[in-house]
């Protein structure tokens, strides 16, 4: 017998069974409570809420009504934060926006995850003054973009550059947070779960010193929002 | 494995009461995180619903517990993890040295974990020469000053930012101010750099997805995200017990853990990692390594008494809450979990009631955790509970014993009590003023040296009774 065999059989036992448990158990708790899966908010409501949490944590967040416009907030933002030197998901949405050919015009330098230079990815994602991602959903109820990991979509792009910057168009918004892990479930039932999954709710913090919130310890200091309607 | 404290309780309660700066600290710290769970409760809505939904999913898991982390292991090799088994803190330890040598690593980087405090990792790393760093804000600075955590959501609130910055200078040769923003920003630069070279990243795991295989983090700096992103190995530490389900039940949890934690409505980063890195990814660890730690943990299932502590989600919040906890802080516990859950969990872990079964004795049974936890554990009854087996094993001292003895024999007769009463009643001239005793004889002086004990009454209530009924009988026209 194994370490694996003998820890379940240790288990096993302890729980009043001959043999670990083969079958998949019973259960009625599964998991919100039932009143707060009927919680459902229209797509102006879940717009309107995103915005409230994600700006009551310093988040900046925009809505627009058309690409046009989303790169104009972009430019606005890059020429405040004076950005030039810029990485991006390999996302079609990303390319088809144009936000390549704008920050070219801006005189910024835009890198783009697993393409060009021979040079290690990470060190040019650590290099950079912002990283921009494509957000596979956003949660409503609490402001938190959801960020599934693939050759194109980095986990170091949301992570190293001190500011984050996220595009979606407003249906990918849900209500809740469990929308969410209810396709994750189902991703995993068809084998498709990404290697990672990152919910990210406003910039990295901590309190650790004497309880006083600071900014940015290790991720992002600023995080960005831009909603397309 | 015998661990033992350096000083018997009582001795590091006056340590840690003699501590001013560890008092103040700990108030704030732990009125800022009771005050921000209280409101973000409240604003959430039907607190004890989501109380109840966490308390049976947590049951179910535990009482199911060998179905679920037989799934687990499956679905972690499934894909293409490496799932190891430690029985004790030693074999945990053991795996982990094994990894290092086997990567050649030379540098490890850490994010918070409880189970690795628990089984003391560095030092095993540091006697063979690893450099091991703490990524964690608090447990950077605490492991420059070379403590251990006090609180296991705030693991440096007992360091003011004047003896942070002199550390800091100190490490560095700079001369940073002690703002805040200055010295956030000098851990920043530090970590980065290690960050980026370290050959493992070291993690914890709040939560374990039995269906998919996957781990699941909660955290706040990005410290999590970078040693699980950055270097090529991702080792993460797991009690054996932190499991759900599927997905679908982590819904429960993000609503429930960051509020009963810091009163957050979630937190900053929620990280899934499924195993290493996928055919094409370009970061991610390349190697994924799953340590299942037991040591202790198994034999608190099926113990009616207490099986239900391993539903604990580790939010701390029955430590915010807790009076004892609040005036000596997290290190008079002695051991890696402070509070009520490390008084209740210590002596089960450690499996060792001599040595730890004075622990369950730091707390006033006031119910305050009970009510606090997010899971519903009965902690001030196990509390108790313990506190019985601590007597029945013969460990309480001989004199309390001894007390404890005469008490119930005097109690058990009405002659012997009411006559007892009278003798307390003749000795209270020459122990009370102004109706209560300031200096008790012989154990009083527990009670008495910090507070005043209350004078027993002139007349007892029996006699008060007697003469009331007397009257009662005799003068109906009062009516």
């Amino acid at each position: 017998m194994n370490k694996e065999q003998a820890l379940l059989q240790r288990i096993a036992n302890r729980l009043g069974r001959t043999e670990p448990l083969k079958e998949k158990p019973k259960r009625d708790a599964i998991g919100a409570p039932d009143f707060w899966r009927e919680f459902k908010l229209s797509e102006e409501e879940k717009i309107q809420r995103f915005c409230e949490s994600w700006r009551a944590l310093t988040g900046v967040a925009e809505v627009v009504d058309s690409e046009a416009e989303a790169l104009e907030v972009l430019k606005r933002w890059a020429q405040e934060e004076n950005l030039k030197h810029l990485i991006r998901w390999d996302h079609p949405e990303l390319e088809n926006l144009g936000v390549d050919s704008l920050f070219e015009s801006l005189g910024a330098k835009m890198e783009i995850w697993g393409r060009g230079e021979t040079r290690s990815m990470k060190e040019i994602a650590n290099d950079a003054e912002a990283g921009i991602t494509w957000a596979d959903y956003a949660v409503a109820d609490t402001g938190t973009l959801a960020l599934f990991s693939s050759r194109e979509k980095a986990r170091s792009v949301s992570l190293l550059p001190p500011i984050h910057i996220a595009i979606f168009r407003a249906e990918q918004l849900v209500t809740r947070i469990g929308e969410v892990m209810v396709k994750m479930d189902q991703m995993g039932r068809e084998g498709g779960l990404p290697a990672g999954v990152n919910f990210i709710t406003g910039p990295s913090r901590s309190a650790d010193i004497e309880n006083d919130l600071s900014i940015g310890v290790h991720g992002p200091k600023k995080v960005y929002a831009l909603i397309i309607k | 494995m015998s661990v033992k404290p350096a000083l018997p309780l009582k001795e590091r309660m006056k340590h840690a009461i003699a501590d001013e700066t560890l008092i103040a600290a700990v108030k704030k710290t732990t009125d800022r995180l009771e005050g921000g769970k209280l409101s973000s409760s409240e604003a959430l809505g039907n607190w004890e619903e989501w109380r109840k939904q966490g308390s049976r999913i947590r049951s179910h898991v535990v009482e199911h517990l060998d179905y679920y982390l037989g799934q687990l292991i499956e679905n972690v090799k499934k894909r293409g993890g490496h799932v190891h088994i430690a029985d004790s803190a030693k074999e945990a330890v053991d795996i982990f040295l094994r990894i290092t040598r086997e990567k050649n690593a030379k540098s490890v980087i850490k994010s918070k974990s409880m189970v690795s405090e628990e089984v003391h990792v560095n030092k095993a790393l540091e006697d063979i020469g690893v450099e091991v760093i703490e990524s964690d804000l608090g447990e950077y600075i605490i492991q420059l000053f070379g403590e251990a955590p006090s609180h296991i959501i705030v693991p440096a609130i007992h360091k003011n930012r004047y003896q942070i910055k002199d550390k800091f200078n100190e490490i560095s040769g700079e001369n940073l101010t002690e703002d805040t923003p200055t010295l956030t920003a000098f851990a920043r630069r530090q970590l980065r750099k290690a960050f980026l070279q370290a050959d493992i990243g070291v993690s914890g795991c709040n939560f374990a997805i039995a269906e998919t295989g996957s781990i699941v983090m909660f955290t706040n700096e990005g410290n999590g995200r970078m040693v699980t992103t950055l270097p090529p190995v991702h080792v993460a530490f797991m009690g054996m017990e932190r499991l759900i389900p599927s997905f679908e039940d982590l819904e429960t949890f993000v609503n429930l853990l960051p509020r009963s934690a810091t009163g957050q409505k979630i937190t900053t980063y929620v990280s899934v990692i499924n195993g290493a890195r996928q055919e094409g990814d370009l970061d991610g660890a390349q190697e994924f390594h799953l340590i299942i730690v037991d040591n202790g943990r198994s034999k608190i299932l099926g113990d009616e008494e207490f099986q239900e502590v391993l539903n604990c989600i580790r939010c701390g919040a029955c430590l915010n809450v807790c009076p004892v906890y609040r005036h000596i802080g997290g290190h008079a516990y002695g051991d890696v979990y402070p509070g009520p859950i490390g008084a209740v969990l210590t002596p089960l872990l450690r499996d060792d009631m001599e040595t730890w079964g004075d622990l369950p004795y730091a707390s006033s049974l006031c119910g305050a955790c009970t009510e606090a936890c997010p899971v519903r554990i009965p902690l001030h009854d196990m509390l108790v509970r313990h506190r019985a087996r601590y007597v029945k094993l013969g460990l309480a001292p001989k004199w309390e014993q001894m007390a404890f003895k005469a008490w119930s024999k005097t109690f058990a007769r009405p002659g012997r009590y009411k006559l007892s009463m009278k003798a307390a009643r003749l000795m209270v001239p020459f122990m009370a003023r102004d109706g209560f005793i300031e200096k008790g004889p012989l154990n009083m002086m527990g009670w008495t040296h910090a507070r005043h004990f209350p004078s027993p009454a002139k007349q007892s209530f029996r006699e008060q009774w007697s003469k009331l009924s007397g009257e009662l009988k005799g003068g109906g026209d009062h009516e």
